[in-house]
């Protein structure tokens, strides 16, 4: 049952991030086509906006959502030897993490 | 009781006529891998674009380098089969082009948008 329950909300936080990565690939896509960024200081400028870095951080938490359950999905698929599952799951979690801190630091730096 | 002990079983791949659906669905799950990997190369490289201008131009010059460029396109690629793959899969939870001649349809779309931004990407100046 448990298993059950937690499969569901996995598939639920997958479609979830799922809806806001579309939006924001479109809206981002629709945004550069018109408002191209040539030179470091506009970079820098769009990034150190309050929407932008709302925005992106709602990005990448919903980024490394929908890849920890892609990718968990797939060694839940094709890893059956339950050790090696076991520490490929825990090298996800991990390597999902090291990327959240990176992140982090990386918004904290242009805000 | 084993009533199926005994079936037939046929898996050789490269004979298995697999449709278009179930192709679409490979490559979603591919694109999603490819994806995942370039995580860490793409946060770095978006660090060293904010960091300064330097790295800013650092990062528009690696572009214009064409085994990168490549290597971009392949990502643009992927990009665009899983994130129309996943959209048709989204409107398939909500029945949305449910029947098989529909599903076949809109996986057709799907993996001709994804190769249009692939040769779209190739032809990029």
């Amino acid at each position: 049952m448990s298993h059950q329950v937690s499969g569901l909300r996995a598939w639920m936080l997958q479609r979830l991030s799922a809806i806001y990565l579309v939006g924001y690939t479109l809206w981002a896509a629709v945004w550069f086509m018109f408002h191209p960024v040539t030179d470091h200081a506009a970079w820098r400028a769009l990034w150190a906006h309050p929407a932008m870095a709302i925005g992106a951080a709602l990005l990448f938490i919903a980024l490394l959502v929908h890849a920890w359950v892609g990718i968990r999905d797939v060694i839940l698929d094709y890893v059956r030897v339950p050790l090696l599952r076991l520490a490929l799951l825990a090298l996800l979690w991990g390597w999902i993490l090291v990327l959240a801190v990176w992140l982090v630091r990386l918004l904290i730096g242009v805000m | 009781m084993t009533p199926h002990r005994n079936r037939p079983v046929f898996f050789h791949l490269l004979q298995l006529q697999l449709p278009i659906t179930a192709l679409v669905s490979i490559a979603h799950r591919l694109s999603g891998i490819l994806l995942f990997l370039a995580l860490a190369p793409a946060i770095w490289l978006l660090e060293r674009s904010l960091a300064d201008a330097a790295g800013f131009t650092y990062a528009q010059k690696l572009l214009q380098n064409w085994p990168f460029h490549l290597l971009c396109t392949l990502l643009l690629w992927a990009l665009v089969h899983h994130l129309l793959a996943g959209l048709r899969l989204l409107l398939i939870d909500v029945e949305i082009g449910i029947e098989r001649s529909a599903a076949r349809r809109s996986a057709w779309w799907v993996s001709m948008a994804g190769l249009l931004a692939f040769c779209l990407g190739v032809l990029w100046p």
